[in-house]
């Protein structure tokens, strides 16, 4: 019962401070509300380039045209040691009979142009589609080192290439933004419960004179920490979820070949997953303001 | 029972506040501490209630050496000591109830008996009629009784008041003083920092004089001077 009663008293404290406070705790609301949308616009841009950069890989990123004078036997053999490599996903071997048809399946009504010229104007080729697109130019290279097998390399590489680059420079931005925002989080959390902290200092005073434990002290302002974080983050993750479900959309159909990140799971892990952060940076930096502010 | 053992508290390297400082208090002492400003009544108070480290010496509450408490166990001693301030540190914003009340909870004593002991202890002190004033709608007596209640309500063995009637005039200062004999009486150890002369010399208890830092006497039934 006794206990019951020091957990409501923790968390009247805590609202009661909160609410003496009120521009502090409204100030660093909104700056951890800010902090957490750039921190969950950054997740949703990363993790859409991820799944770009998935989706491209599953499509076919190289094709190899293959010279009708190669001996089928060394072509075969080439077949087999590109699909030995562990970046390659697939490989497929097309021949001129399988290209010409088709060219008749999916272009119907230029098939018979095929009839006028008699003969099969399709090289066979040779269709690669890498498991890391990172191999692909490599590969590609080694097979124009091959001119007796390999006529032409066409290569997807501008596209997956590009977004490569974008993608490990948007991790590695990310990554010094993530501990930046984080730092500065910490910072306006240890900072706002130190004001809390340093108005209730004779209250402070008073609880440790009558045999306060350091918890009982500690408690209101981890909570309140707690607390703040928990509102900044929901602020968060309602502008994080409206946000989506106003631009998802339109940008769906801007560039509908690419595959955007709009499926509500993804929304609710987001907004859960700042959520989760907005409490935890919350409470440990209020714990290690008042803790400091304890020892000395 | 309180025992200070050859304590040393220097500040600095020129005068220490307390010099080689030796004594006694038995359970159900009641005490005076005497001396003038700067004498170190107020040094050896703190130290008693772990608010400040000595230099050098023992000093064992209850057969404890608090000068080897962990931080952790320092709580645990001061609910042992309920200590009443000069300047009563009550909390501005709270009733006098709350004040009170905010003891218990701070011990982690409010259980259902909560209210009523609070209750008890306003009465004790003569408060019922304001216990839901704020410490500001009090007179400083009145505060100071505030301040005694909340030592109360959490029936500590011992109680140290330092000054408890510096802020006072001498009919409150009487009053204040008759309170703490009846909590002796109830069986409590009482400690009293004081440079009032007069009560001293009326209620002649126990008076151990502070001078420089140093015991300079220990005398029971004694006056303010000797």
């Amino acid at each position: 019962m006794a206990r019951f009663r020091t957990i409501r008293y923790i968390i009247g404290a805590a609202f009661g401070s909160m609410w003496r406070n009120l521009l502090t705790t409204f100030t660093a609301i909104i700056t951890i509300a800010i902090m957490l949308i750039v921190f969950s616009t950054f997740l949703a841009v990363n993790d859409t380039l991820d799944h770009m950069i998935d989706a491209l890989g599953r499509r076919t990123n190289l094709v190899a045209y293959v010279q009708d004078a190669a001996p089928p036997s060394e072509i075969t053999a080439l077949v087999q040691s590109v699909s030995a490599r562990a970046d390659v996903a697939e490989i497929v071997f097309v021949s001129r009979e399988q290209a010409a048809d088709d060219f008749r399946n999916t272009l119907s009504d230029l098939a018979e142009i095929l009839d006028v010229i008699e003969t099969n104007p399709f090289p066979a080729s040779i269709e690669v589609r890498m498991a890391d697109p990172e191999g692909l130019l490599p590969l590609a290279d080694e097979l124009r080192l091959q001119p007796a097998l390999i006529d032409q390399v066409l290569v997807r590489a501008d596209v997956v290439g590009r977004l490569l680059r974008v993608s490990n420079l948007a991790r590695i931005g990310g990554g010094i933004l993530i501990i930046s925002l984080g730092a500065v989080t910490l910072f306006v959390i240890f900072n706002t419960i130190r004001l809390a902290v340093y108005s209730r200092r004779e209250e402070i005073e008073i609880m440790r004179l009558i045999g306060a434990t350091d918890w009982f002290v500690r408690g209101p302002f981890v909570v309140e920490g707690a607390v703040i974080g928990f509102i900044g983050a929901g602020l968060s993750a309602i502008a994080v979820v409206a946000g989506y479900a106003r631009v998802g959309p339109t940008l769906e159909s801007l560039v509908s070949f690419l595959p955007i990140q709009t499926q509500t799971g993804f929304v609710t892990n987001l907004a859960l997953f700042t959520m989760l952060m907005g409490v935890l940076i919350g409470s440990v930096g209020s714990y290690f303001s008042v803790r400091r502010y304890l020892e000395n | 029972m309180i025992i200070v053992q050859d304590v040393v508290k220097a500040y600095d390297e020129i005068t220490p506040a307390l010099d080689h400082v030796s004594l006694q208090i038995n359970d159900r002492d009641f005490v005076f501490l005497v001396g003038s400003s700067g004498a170190g009544k107020t040094t050896l108070i703190r130290l008693i209630n772990k608010d400040e480290e000595p230099t050098s010496g023992s000093i064992f509450v209850d057969g404890v050496n608090i000068t080897r408490l962990k931080r952790g166990e320092v709580p645990s001693l001061r609910r042992k000591i309920g200590v009443i301030f000069q300047d009563f540190k009550l909390l501005p914003h709270a009733t006098v109830s709350e004040n009170v009340e905010f003891a218990l909870r701070v011990v982690g004593e409010h259980d259902g008996r909560g209210h009523q002991r609070v209750e008890e202890a306003i009465e004790t002190v003569g408060l019922s009629a304001q216990a839901r004033r704020r410490p500001y709608q009090l007179s400083g007596g009145e505060q100071q009784r505030v301040a005694i209640a909340r030592c109360l309500v959490t029936d500590p063995p011992i109680v140290i008041a330092d000054e408890p009637t510096g802020n006072l005039d001498p009919d409150t200062g009487w009053e204040t003083m008759n309170l703490l004999v009846r909590i002796n009486a109830m069986g409590t150890t009482v400690l009293i920092a004081t440079h009032n002369r007069e009560l001293v010399n009326t209620m002649r208890r126990r008076v151990i004089s502070l001078e420089d830092g140093k015991v300079v006497r220990d005398e029971v039934g004694g006056g303010y001077s000797g």
